[in-house]
């Protein structure tokens, strides 16, 4: 089996793929402030189940990928837009666009053959993110889910801004202080997102079908159902679209088929994770190189750029 | 005594140049954080992060008794060439008045103002017009070797032994240049660590190929584009980088007809000069792609209108498959995370399209950051 990790801003996901590529086991775990304790609460519980020697491989990727390699012993750490696109070209050959979109950023990734052939991610505000969604839905007392829903109920949609988070608050609030039925400023704020993405993320790209949503914000139909209206086309959103980059990192990692793994072990909930970093000044680099301890022993090193320390195990647990 | 702000190795040089002509100078502390919002706190709020950069610099080299700046100053064809008349408009009205000494091309002054401005900056030490110029031809010497080096570490660092030996060399190199006594010992430094570097590139398999283009001053200050060559060096990334200092010199002060020439030339995706070097980008760009370039990362700061027009033409240009280009825009963002990730998947997404020709390639080195 093969393991994948993507350690997000919002969430940290864990998938557990067969020799086929087929997910087995997906987890998906809020990653608070905490990734490193994240990645090791997530590592134990599927420790539960299954033993270190069932794993052939382990991906990682998401922003904190540098710390889950360093902590798990990856064989493989990505980007997440490579990680997605492997994920999604996987599902299915012919999808040629992938739309999406995460906790604190978006992107797009155009295929071709199953090849990443353009990308591009957000590059100015979280305007377009699940963070703006989620705060949103937190002031209209509504839980993320019950967002979409409701979003599917609207008839007419209010007009919202999508330029500016703050923009898109001040319209929200006017709009609903002028008497607008929640389930059309829902909606309204969805049309808002999906016409900020592709007028910003997407600009100037030609979206071909089949078109792929994957990421948190794939969760709410609302906003799926925004992008098929201005696409014009049918949007597939995938059964696990949660966890596609940890998918993608597990490809990634069955794909270089290590031919031993450099992976330590599932490990159990009861163990101490945390992270200190010192300067190296070996060279003049004067690189911040930042140390996970595990268990009171320092297990793993990233973010020196020779690989002095990074290429060193620490002590086996 | 003399200041300027900095600008890539342009302290290197200068500092070389006055010593040779017996004039003290100032060299502003490097750009960091600290600097950086010293300047913000001055400038305009939407001036671009070159001209806080410059401030933050002129400021701090006036607390160390700098009292006369010498810049130069292009009259355009970006607002960059304006700057100098900004900056003193902004510290006079702060109180920290200094003297000017703006070094204008030729072509817009006319060569006489030039060499009368240029005598101004040595005018407390008499020394004579010959020593000026010998001064300036070995500075420009220097250029010329050190830039030499540096490119052919750009196109060397995918074969090295060690990782991150060739970033370790430049490095070496330029704390020897700033220690350096005169002009000749850091000509003589800079011939010493070319032979450390390998003659000749790789052959096959070929390692990926890139252009860095853009804005002028992010390109050169690595303050500025949170130090993407060392980045690119440490990934085993060829690249090559064709608008630097030395570039601008022969540009616009030793062939005033080469700049000319260059505005003649006919450039079929940006057929005019918007500004600043928005058409030479495009131009560079068009051309990569007969030379052999895998693709173009291009380089600017929020706000710089002429590169902003070029990445218009870039992203119709990549939309019909002509060119693969990556935009990075810099601001003064601090977190490198999302620079990481999208130039990886940049390389990633090069990588791929290679591989899927059929053509051997060597692999990037991944990194640990």
């Amino acid at each position: 089996m093969y393991l994948g990790i993507d350690v997000g801003s919002v969430s940290t996901d864990l998938v557990l793929t067969d020799g086929e590529g087929a997910i087995t086991e997906a987890l998906y775990l809020k990653t608070g402030g905490d990734p490193a304790r994240a990645v090791s609460e997530g590592l134990a519980e599927l420790g539960l189940r299954h033993a270190d020697g069932e794993i052939l491989g382990l991906g990682v990727t998401g922003s904190g990928r540098a710390l889950a390699g360093a902590l798990a012993g990856a064989d493989v750490v990505k980007n997440e837009i490579t990680a997605h696109a492997v994920a999604a070209a996987a599902l299915d050959p012919e999808i040629r666009t992938v739309l999406e979109i995460g906790g604190q950023d978006s992107k797009i990734i155009l295929l071709r053959d199953g090849l990443v052939f353009d990308f591009a991610m957000n590059t100015v505000c979280a305007a377009g993110t699940g963070s703006f969604l989620d705060r949103q839905a937190q002031r209209l007392g509504l839980s993320p889910e019950e967002l979409g829903e409701l979003a599917l109920r609207s008839r007419s949609p209010a007009p919202i801004s999508g330029r500016c988070a703050v923009f898109a608050e001040s319209d929200l609030i006017h709009k609903q202080q002028a008497g607008s039925p929640t389930e059309d400023l829902v909606a309204g704020m969805c049309r808002a997102l999906v016409r900020n993405y592709l007028s910003n993320v997407a600009k100037g790209k030609r979206l071909l079908p089949k078109v792929c949503f994957q990421g948190g914000v794939a969760a709410n139909a609302g906003i799926r159902r925004a992008f098929e209206e201005e696409l014009g086309c049918r949007v597939l959103v995938p059964e696990h679209h949660k966890v596609m980059g940890a998918l993608g990192a597990a490809l990634l990692a069955k794909e270089k088929a290590p031919e031993k793994t450099l992976f330590r072990g599932f490990g159990d909930k009861d163990r101490s994770v945390r992270l200190d970093s010192f300067r190296c000044r070996d060279c003049e680099n004067h690189c911040q190189v930042s140390r996970v301890w595990y268990d009171g022993r320092p297990r793993g090193f990233f973010a020196d750029r020779c690989g002095k320390y990074s290429s060193r195990t620490g002590p086996p647990s | 005594m003399l200041t300027f702000p900095h600008f890539g190795d342009l302290h290197l040089y200068g500092r070389l140049f006055f010593r040779e002509l017996g004039v003290e100078i100032v060299t502003p502390p490097p750009n960091s954080r600290r600097e950086l919002s010293k300047g913000a706190l001055l400038a305009p709020e939407e001036m671009c992060l070159p001209f806080k950069l410059m401030l933050a610099n002129l400021l701090s080299a006036r607390e160390q008794g700098a009292d006369t700046v010498v810049m130069a100053a292009t009259m355009g064809p970006c607002r960059l060439g304006e700057y100098g008349e900004l900056l003193k408009a902004i510290l006079d009205r702060e109180g920290a008045p200094l003297r000017w000494i703006l070094l204008d091309p030729p072509r817009a002054i006319g060569l006489r103002e030039v060499l009368r401005r240029l005598g101004e900056t040595v005018e407390d030490r008499q020394c004579s017009w010959i020593r000026l110029f010998w001064a300036l031809g070995g500075v420009y010497g220097l250029v010329r070797s050190w830039e030499g080096l540096q490119a052919a570490a750009a196109r060397h660092c995918c074969c090295e032994q060690t990782p991150g030996s060739t970033g370790r060399l430049l490095k070496a190199c330029r704390r020897e240049l700033e220690e350096a006594a005169s002009l000749r010992q850091a000509r003589r430094t800079v011939r010493r660590w070319r032979k450390g570097l390998p003659r000749t590139g790789p052959a096959s398999p070929r390692p990926l190929r890139i252009l860095l283009t853009g804005e002028i001053y992010s390109l050169t200050e690595p303050f500025a584009n949170h130090h993407i060559e060392s980045f690119l060096l440490d990934r085993g990334v060829c690249y090559e980088k064709p608008v630097t200092l030395g570039w601008w010199l022969r540009r616009t002060l030793l062939t005033p007809l080469g700049g000319l020439r260059a505005e003649k030339r006919k450039n079929p995706a940006l057929p005019h000069c918007i500004g600043g070097y928005a058409k030479e980008t495009v131009m560079d760009a068009l051309k990569s792609r007969k030379r052999g370039f895998d693709g173009v990362i291009q380089i600017l700061p929020t706000g710089c209108m002429p590169e902003i027009v070029s990445k218009a033409v870039f992203d119709r240009l990549s939309g019909e498959g002509e060119l693969k280009v990556l935009t990075l825009i810099f601001d003064e963002m601090d977190g490198e995370a999302g620079y990481l990730t999208r130039i990886e998947a940049f390389l990633d997404m090069l990588e791929m399209q290679k591989k899927k020709n059929g053509q051997a390639l060597l692999s990037y080195k991944e990194g640990n950051r």
